[in-house]
């Protein structure tokens, strides 16, 4: 089910109400509501795959109980490779099995070998990258003694298939979301209308800039050289916004979703395009994801504690791992190693944690430094975007070599789709240091307020995209 | 929980409200610029609504050209009946949403004599046509009209209204709208495209021939519509540059088992004009394609 389908537009009152006036009285009926109704919701896409969810949480639940019944090392190591190797056993299997296979393929081809393994037809589980993080997570944090097992398993199963955030993330952390599951709720008014705000701003995002978006960036890059080099910068642009409204306006809408259950989940994007270099991007970009990475990959690979070369090794092992995290596919992969790049010079120079805070604070605007900044890391964004958005690596160096072409060509100008993201750019701005745009200090005239959310239900209205589309990061 | 919720339908109707307004005004200003039933491109409902008609024509592209580029006065003039034209063009509308326009002219108490059904291959055989949201994009927001919808039983129906209202906030397809200038259609096709032409039918029938039992239901409910009002049924098959379309015999064929009597009930025209001079493309007539189709295979038949 998608968020911006009439199926939700019904299916999320209704398990609003019945959640708050018949199940939230006791709470392991509350948990095995939530449970059942998130797997109404990722079962609606296709049901087959629910056995797989299931399966995954049955594993990394009893492994939890094993592990806290057990302190022999080796015991204890084999039940986390076990969980780790099913976890990324489905993974690997749904998601890069036609990868491996064809690059073997043809990596045997070229020295003259002849294999005689073909593809497969495999469908990807919608949000396996997600909740097989998640479990994962939970599993490698009992390990490490930072988390103690939960005995409940319905609160388990409601915890990796929550609904708001299970095709798309924030990919939670057990130690927050866990014990969220074992409190009981009260109603509470300012989370809830905080939770609306969120799902209306992702909304907006999603339908608006991000579908208006898709209109001329699947115009520009299916067919780039039609287009003159304004046109194709502008379609990487366009691309750039196109994905941070998709993703940070399905996180916004789950993050919101689940403050309407009285559940707080993590925030995901912090303004990222505002970042003034490449390391203050990846700590604003996917937060859960980076962070995830951080604590799960980079610490336990030596982090920064190393020499200079660990550094750069472990750097670059991330962003490519994270890149592979996207998809099967090759251009993520440079999309990562172009992003550690990026990273490299801050890191050689000890300058990756230079913009801790947030951008121009407690000033209207930036001041020229700032701005030549914050354009520069944006540029670079957008670069590595062309990757990330092609179909494949030749089609992302023809797309940068058209650029550099003085053909004459056509050209696009997409004036509206500028108007509004303007508008989401000052809007962001404004309320830079809040968690997302909508949030309104008590100082500001509630008329402020009210006229934004006004032109923005319209604009919703009248300029979003209600013919069903994907949200694009359903398919990582 | 009891203040949350209040301010959420409040909100919600205020909402709604503003958008129905909103929409209601703009029709409101569009309706006013003299459209008549030959100046219009695919709308129904933007002209001024007489007491009664000889003939009501219902279809798709192929009946809505004989109304445009002024070909309306030219066809009244031949038949010397007064029509009114409710066929939609550009892949709006479905034999679905045909006969709700056909019942909501009935309901406005507007008397017609006859009713000529041109039933081109793909309106009958296939079923995209009664799925499209865009039927009603180019009609002036009416509240009889919507609400008469809203209780009428057809697919996609809430998507259909829903555009149908935002639809009226379009400035180019809508605010902008102006009376077509009534310029005859003279443009003479070449030759037949016949890569256009494969293309065309993939457009025409994207799932085959998925609506012929759907439509023969339809079928049955506009003939009974028709007889309890006491109007004349006609069916026509168009013509065609190329003859006869995909799927043809199926629909004749269907017919036939449907009690719809040849050259009584139904005319199957879709060889009868093969001179390229009358057609602008590969399936619509140009005006003297029109003039001629009426006066040499129509005039005499549905008067």
């Amino acid at each position: 089910m998608l968020f911006n389908s009439i199926e939700y537009l019904v299916f999320s009152p209704i398990v609003f109400l019945l959640y708050w006036f018949v199940f939230n009285k006791h709470l392991k009926f509350r948990n095995l509501f939530l449970l059942i109704v998130s797997y109404v919701f990722y079962g609606w896409w296709d049901w087959r795959f629910l056995a797989l969810i299931a399966f995954s949480s049955l594993i990394d639940y009893n492994i939890g109980l094993l592990l806290e019944k057990t302190d022999i090392q080796k015991k204890r190591k084999l039940l986390l490779y076990t969980s780790l190797l099913v976890n990324l056993g489905f993974l690997g299997y749904f998601k890069y099995y036609n990868f491996f296979i064809d690059n073997f393929k043809i990596a045997f081809e070229s020295i003259g070998i002849q294999m005689e393994v073909s593809s497969l037809q495999i469908i990807l589980p919608v949000g396996i990258s997600f909740y097989t993080f998640q479990t994962m997570s939970y599993t490698i944090d009992i390990y490490r003694k930072k988390l103690e097992p939960t005995k409940d398993a319905i609160q388990f199963f409601a915890y990796v298939s929550f609904f708001p955030q299970l095709v798309a993330g924030p990919i939670e952390r057990a130690k927050n979301l866990l014990p969220q599951f074992k409190e009981k709720k009260q109603f509470n008014y300012d989370l809830a209308t905080d939770g609306m705000r969120q799902i209306l701003w992702g909304l907006f995002k999603k339908m608006v800039i991000a579908d208006n978006c898709a209109v001329y960036v699947n115009q520009i890059f299916d067919a780039p050289q039609d287009y003159n080099a304004l046109t194709l910068i502008l379609g990487a642009v366009l691309f750039a916004f196109q994905i941070y409204g998709d993703f940070s306006g399905y996180s916004d809408i789950a993050i919101g979703t689940a403050k309407l259950f009285g559940f707080n989940l993590m925030q995901n994007f912090a303004t990222p395009y505002f970042s003034r270099d490449i390391a203050e991007f990846w700590r604003r970009w996917h937060i859960s994801l980076s962070t995830w990475f951080r604590d799960y990959l980079y610490i336990p690979l030596g982090g920064s504690k190393g020499g200079k070369w660990m550094k750069v090794r472990n750097t670059f092992i991330i962003f490519i791992v994270s890149g592979f995290w996207h998809g099967a596919n090759w251009t993520f992969i440079v999309w990562g190693f172009l992003n550690a790049l990026f990273f490299l010079p801050l890191l050689l120079t000890n300058k990756n944690r230079n913009h801790l805070d947030v951008v121009a604070a407690n000033r209207i605007f930036p001041s020229l430094k700032e701005v030549v900044q914050i354009s520069f890391t944006f540029m670079l964004t957008c670069f590595a975007w062309i990757f990330f958005r092609a179909k494949n690596f030749t089609s992302a160096t023809d797309y940068i070599s058209e650029i550099f072409s003085l053909e004459a060509a056509i050209a696009i100008k997409p004036i509206k789709i500028f108007c509004v993201i303007l508008f989401m750019v000052v809007l962001e701005w404004r309320n830079r240091d809040k968690t997302f745009a909508l949030q309104f200090s008590s100082s500001q005239p509630k008329v402020y307020s009210r006229v934004i959310y006004f032109i923005i239900v319209f604009t919703i209205l009248v300029y979003g995209k209600f013919e069903l589309t994907e949200f694009i990061y359903f398919d990582f | 929980m009891k203040i949350f919720l209040k301010k959420i339908i409040i909100y919600s109707l205020i909402v709604i409200l503003f958008f129905h307004l909103g929409s209601y005004i703009l029709s409101f200003s569009v309706k006013s610029r003299n459209f008549d039933n030959s100046n219009l491109k695919n709308s129904v409902n933007l002209f001024e609504k007489k007491k009664e008609y000889d003939l009501l024509f219902m279809g798709i592209s192929h009946a809505r050209v004989y109304s445009r580029g002024g070909n309306h006065a030219e066809i009244e003039r031949i038949l010397d009946a007064s029509v009114l034209n409710i066929s939609k063009g550009n892949a709006m509308c479905g034999l679905e949403d045909q006969i709700y326009y056909f019942n909501y002219v009935i309901e406005n108490n507007i008397k017609i004599k006859k009713v000529v059904l041109v039933l081109s291959p793909t309106l009958f055989l296939t079923n995209h046509l009664n799925y499209a949201t865009n039927t009603f994009n180019d009609e002036p927001l009416e509240l009889s009209f919507y609400f008469n919808y809203y209780f009428y039983d057809a697919p996609n129906k809430h998507k259909r209204l829903f555009n149908y209202v935002k639809s009226k906030y379009n400035p180019k397809e809508w605010i902008k709208k102006q009376p077509l200038v009534k310029k005859k259609k003279t443009k003479i096709i070449d030759s037949i495209n016949q890569d256009k032409l494969n293309d065309l039918f993939k457009l025409y029938y994207p799932n085959k021939f998925d609506g012929v039992e759907s439509n023969k239901q339809r079928l049955f409910r506009l003939r009974n519509i028709c007889r309890e009002n006491d109007i004349k049924l006609q069916i026509i098959i168009p013509s065609a540059l190329f003859g006869a379309w995909p799927g043809h015999d199926l629909l004749v064929n269907s017919l036939n088992e449907m009690g719809f009597a040849k050259s009584v009930d139904y005319y199957d025209f879709s060889r009868s004009i093969m001179d390229k001079k009358y057609y602008y493309d590969e399936h619509h007539l140009n005006s003297e394609g029109v003039e001629y189709f009426f006066t040499n295979f129509l005039e005499t038949r549905i008067k």
